[in-house]
């Protein structure tokens, strides 16, 4: 069987073709990026998207060397994300679907994540921590959904690193986040920031406009470097996000912890997964750019799971929404997987009668 | 003429726009509009919209409570407009 995804959601535009097994035979992408200093505003992305889509459409399917009349079903990002974007792979997908005469399925842009990465990686059932320029959660799966154990209560951890970003006019090309990633590498001096960890809950914007302020002030007197502050801001959020999954693992008795999402490819967030998740006698899963950052293979890889698995999306009901919560989604399609050797402390499972 | 009358968006709306597109198929109409007509207005107290076609012609009526309202439905519905319009050419 054969889908294909599109992904619009935010700045990145992407179309993707793949085979139900997780076999990718296209995925290309066009990132809207932004002067230094800026950001990406909605009514120019949704802009850059319409530019974009149907070349982006016609060489997902030349390079997956498919004729449209194999394809299965036409899959779009239904949300969550920025109203206007979404709406252009919306308008775009209904057309397909109309003219090719294949059935439509809208996917919940944070399950697309969370599947592409377990296909990828192999991880059959991880503590997710989702985390991106729109989104920060740490999800695992128990009942037919993806339960969101914690989240952020303000912005996304990519939004925090993208203002920043903005705020010590580091490039967007080809990512804030890819940026800071390389200048922390030449962080030397670690400056003390607020930690702000509430519970399972994270939050960012604090943190955000205490760096702005350190940023003005410190780096006009050289007491740091804008390295220093990478640096010191990753560390920081990273040692949040790291904190909170770590508890949730522990809460479910799970060892294997799956970053995905744009901050997911963070080569450092990475390494202090790993060391958590090794001390726990487990291991850490994560994707490189080409499935991390958003993407259409994911949209089309986790659309037809959901077409295989009885979600159709009737084309008077394709809309998109801003607001779309991971646990939303009936997740139907992991409940005939073999189980995993059972964890020691079993949380979720069944208790069964005595007799 | 069309199957959807004027009459039938809100009356407090006195700000119409009425367009149609002529396509060179009664099934490219069709598809248009049916794709287009998912999408609900933001601001459904202040503006209305209704898509349909008629044969080869796509019809679409506006009916906003101020000019600004209706200026801003009718370019996000020309945007999208073309956006289906390029997807049809395009395949």
């Amino acid at each position: 069987m054969l889908a294909l995804g599109l992904e619009g959601s935010a700045n990145k535009l992407g179309v993707g073709v793949v085979r139900e097994d997780g076999t990718i035979l296209s995925n290309v992408r066009h990132t809207f990026v932004t002067p230094p200093g800026t950001g990406f505003l909605p009514k120019e992305t949704a802009e850059h998207h319409r530019k974009y889509v149907v070349q982006l459409v016609q060489q997902a399917i030349r390079e997956a060397s498919i004729k449209p009349d194999e394809l299965d079903c036409i899959c779009y990002t239904k949300g969550p994300g920025m109203g206007g974007p979404l709406r252009v792979c919306a308008v775009v997908a209904r057309m397909l679907a109309q003219m090719w005469k294949k059935p439509l399925v809208g996917v919940n842009h944070c399950v697309a994540h969370i599947e592409m990465g377990r296909v990828v990686t192999g991880a059959s059932d991880p503590v997710v921590l989702y985390v991106s320029g729109g989104n920060t959660q740490v999800i695992s799966y128990s009942q037919d959904r993806y339960r969101i154990f914690g989240e952020t209560i303000d912005i996304a951890v990519g939004n925090c690193l993208d203002r920043f970003a903005r705020i010590v006019m580091l490039s967007n090309d080809p990512s804030p986040g890819f940026n800071i990633e390389q200048a922390a590498k030449k962080g030397s001096q670690f400056v003390e920031l607020p930690y702000v960890v509430k519970g399972m809950d994270v939050s960012f914007a604090g943190i955000l406009s205490n760096i702005e302020d350190i940023a003005k002030e410190k780096l006009e007197k050289e007491e740091c470097t804008v390295e220093d502050l990478c640096f010191s801001l990753q560390e920081t959020v990273f040692a949040m996000l790291v904190e909170t999954t770590e508890r949730a693992m522990a809460h479910c008795g799970n060892t294997e912890v799956l970053a995905v999402g744009g901050v997911g490819c963070n080569k450092r967030l990475h390494e202090m997964l790993s060391i958590m998740a090794e001390e726990r006698g487990g291991r850490a899963f994560t994707t490189d750019d080409r499935y991390c950052i958003d993407n259409g293979a994911m949209i089309a890889y986790t659309g037809l799971l959901m077409f295989r698995n009885g979600h159709v999306t009737p084309l008077s009901e394709a809309t998109c929404t801003q607001r779309f919560r991971t646990d939303e989604v009936l997740v139907n399609w992991r409940g005939s997987e073999p189980k995993e050797p059972a964890p020691k402390q079993a949380v979720w499972a069944p208790q069964l009668p005595e007799s | 003429m069309s199957n959807v009358g004027v009459d039938m968006l809100p009356e407090n709306m006195q700000h119409r726009c009425s367009l149609s597109v002529d396509y060179p198929d009664k099934e490219f109409a069709e598809m248009v509009s049916q794709a287009l007509a998912v999408d609900e207005e933001l601001h459904q107290d202040k503006v209305a919209r209704q898509v349909s076609s008629d044969g080869k012609t796509l019809i679409a009526q506006f009916a906003a409570c101020d000019a600004r309202m209706l200026r801003v439905s009718v370019n996000s519905f020309f945007e999208a407009l073309a956006l289906a319009t390029r997807t049809l050419d395009a395949f």
